[in-house]
C-alpha cells in the first residue's frame, strides 16, 4: 500500500534537491535557450547594421551620381543655349551683309542705270544739233537763195541753238 | 537519410520528450493511487524512500512530476532552438526570440542592464513554476503545492539576495541590522528571514488552496450530482454528469490563472529583491579603495 506525505511537511532533502532542480533548469535554460537565441539575435543585428551601412553606401553614391548628371545636365544646357545664340548672331550678321550687298549692288545699278540714261540724252542732244544745224542750212540755203558756205551756217545756227537753248 | 529527413526525425523526437514524461507521471499516478472512499486531501504519494543522515529522502509524485517539468523545458528549449538561422524560418524560432526578449525585457525594466545576466535565473523561476503548477492541469499533483519545493527555490533566492548584499563588505551588511536603532535588530533579522518563508508560503498556499479547493468542489458536485440525476435508470445514474465541464471552468482560474500569476510574483519578487538589495554605493566605494590599494602596490 503506498503512502501519502502529509498535507505539510518538512524534508531538508526535499528542499535541497528542488534548490538543486531549479540550479540545474537555470544552467540548461542559460546554455540551450538564451546562448544560441542571443548568438543568432546579434547575428542578425549585425547583418541589419551591415545592410544599412551598405544601403547608405548606395544611397550617398546615387546621390552623388545625381549631383554630377545635374551639374552636367546644367553645362550642356548651357552649351546648347550659346551655340544657339551664336547660330543666331552669326545668321543676323550673314543676313545683314547680304541686306547690305543687294542694296549697295542695286544704288550701283541704279547709279549705272542713270549714267547710261544721261549719256543717251547727251548723244541724242548731240544728234538733234547735228539735225536741227543741218535743216537749219537747208531752210537758209533756200531762204536767202544763196550758196552759203557751210562752214559759215554751222556756225551760225550753233551759235543759235546755244542762245535758244540758254533762253528757253 | 536525407538532412531534411533526419531534421524531422530529431523535431519528433523532441516533441515526444516534451510530453512522455508528463505521460509517463500520469500512467505512474494512476497505476499507484490506491482506491478511496469519499474526499482525502492528502500530500503526494510516496514511491519509496532513501535512507539519508538527519532524515530520510522520500521519493514522491513532486519529485518524479519535477524531474519530468525540467526533461520537458530541457526538450522544449532543444525543439525552440533546433534548425534556429539567422533569418527565422520557422515559428517557433520566432517563439524562442520573443521569449528571450520578453525576459530580457523585464530584467532591463525591473533590476537595470547591468543584471543582463540574470535573464536565465528568471526565465527558469518563471518556467518551473508555471509548468509545476500547470501539471495538475494533468491531473498530477502540482510540485508547487508542496511546500519543500518552493521552499527551495526561495532559499536560492535567499542566497542570491544575501550574495548581492554582501557586496557591499560585510560589514556595512551586519550594521544594516542595527539600522536606524540597535534594539531593531531583532525585527531586522526576523524581516531577514521572512523573506522566503514568506515567498514560499505565498506561492505554495495558493496553489495548494486551488488544489483543495477543486478537490472540495469536485467531490460536492458528485454529491449533488447523485441528489438531482440519481433517478436516472441504470449506469446512468451513477455517472456523476455536474463533474463534466465545471471544474474545467474553475480550473481555468485555480491552475492557469493563479499557477501564471503566482510564477510571475515569485520571479518578480526575486528582480526586486536582489536589485534593492544590492547596496550600489557601498560596492563602488569598495571597489573603488581595491583599486586604490592594487595601484599603490604596484607602485
Amino acid at each position: 500500500m503506498i503512502q501519502s506525505l502529509d498535507i505539510i511537511s518538512v524534508n531538508i532533502w526535499s528542499i535541497l534537491i528542488s534548490l538543486v532542480n531549479l540550479l540545474l533548469l537555470f544552467l540548461i535554460l542559460k546554455k540551450f535557450l538564451f546562448k544560441p537565441v542571443t548568438k543568432v539575435m546579434n547575428e542578425r543585428q549585425n547583418q541589419v547594421t551591415a545592410i544599412y551601412a551598405d544601403a547608405e553606401k548606395d544611397r550617398q553614391a546615387a546621390a552623388d551620381m545625381k549631383q554630377e548628371y545635374e551639374t552636367r545636365m546644367a553645362a550642356a544646357r548651357e552649351e546648347a543655349d550659346g551655340l544657339v545664340r551664336d547660330a543666331v548672331q552669326t545668321a543676323q550678321r550673314k543676313s545683314d551683309s547680304i541686306i547690305a550687298d543687294a542694296n549697295s549692288q542695286a544704288a550701283h545699278l541704279k547709279q549705272k542705270a542713270e549714267m547710261e540714261i544721261e549719256l543717251e540724252k547727251k548723244q541724242m542732244l548731240s544728234d538733234v544739233k547735228t539735225e536741227i544745224s543741218d535743216l537749219a542750212v537747208s531752210i537758209a540755203a533756200r531762204i536767202m537763195e544763196r550758196e552759203v558756205s557751210q562752214q559759215d551756217h554751222a556756225d551760225f545756227v550753233e551759235q543759235f541753238i546755244e542762245n535758244v537753248g540758254e533762253n528757253k | 537519410m536525407s538532412k531534411a529527413k533526419k531534421d524531422k526525425m530529431i523535431d519528433i523526437l523532441l516533441l515526444c520528450m516534451i510530453i512522455l514524461p508528463f505521460v509517463f507521471c500520469m500512467v505512474l499516478k494512476v497505476l499507484t493511487t490506491p482506491g478511496s472512499e469519499g474526499i482525502s486531501i492528502t500530500g503526494a504519494l510516496v514511491y519509496f524512500e532513501i535512507p539519508m543522515p538527519l532524515m530520510p529522502l522520500q521519493i514522491t509524485e513532486v519529485q518524479v512530476t519535477s524531474l519530468a517539468v525540467i526533461i520537458s523545458i530541457f526538450s522544449l528549449c532543444l525543439y525552440m532552438t533546433h534548425g534556429i538561422a539567422v533569418v527565422p524560418n520557422s515559428k517557433r524560432q520566432l517563439v524562442a526570440e520573443y521569449v528571450v526578449e520578453k525576459v530580457n525585457h523585464l530584467i532591463h525594466d525591473n533590476m537595470g542592464s547591468k543584471y543582463a545576466s540574470f535573464a536565465p535565473f528568471v526565465a527558469a523561476i518563471m518556467g518551473i513554476s508555471a509548468f509545476s503548477s500547470f501539471s495538475s492541469l494533468l491531473g498530477l499533483f502540482p510540485p508547487t503545492s508542496d511546500m519543500n519545493i518552493v521552499a527551495g527555490w526561495a532559499i536560492l533566492v535567499f542566497v542570491i539576495i544575501t550574495h548581492y548584499k554582501l557586496k557591499g563588505g560585510i560589514f556595512p551588511y551586519v550594521k544594516g541590522f542595527f539600522e536606524p536603532v540597535p534594539i531593531f535588530a531583532p525585527f531586522n533579522i526576523i524581516g531577514e528571514i521572512a523573506t522566503p518563508v514568506s515567498m514560499s508560503f505565498r506561492h505554495y498556499g495558493n496553489v495548494l488552496s486551488g488544489v483543495v479547493i477543486a478537490t472540495l468542489i469536485n467531490s460536492a458536485l458528485g454529491g449533488l450530482s447523485e441528489m438531482i440525476l440519481g433517478w436516472l435508470p441504470g449506469f446512468l445514474g451513477d455517472i456523476p454528469f455536474l463533474r463534466v465541464g465545471i471544474p474545467a471552468v474553475l480550473s481555468v482560474y485555480f491552475d492557469i490563472f493563479s499557477g501564471a500569476m503566482q510564477a510571475f510574483i515569485f520571479a518578480m519578487l526575486t528582480m526586486l529583491y536582489v536589485a534593492t538589495g544590492f547596496p550600489e554605493e557601498e560596492y563602488e566605494k569598495r571597489q573603488a579603495k581595491k583599486k586604490k590599494k592594487a595601484l599603490s602596490a604596484a607602485q
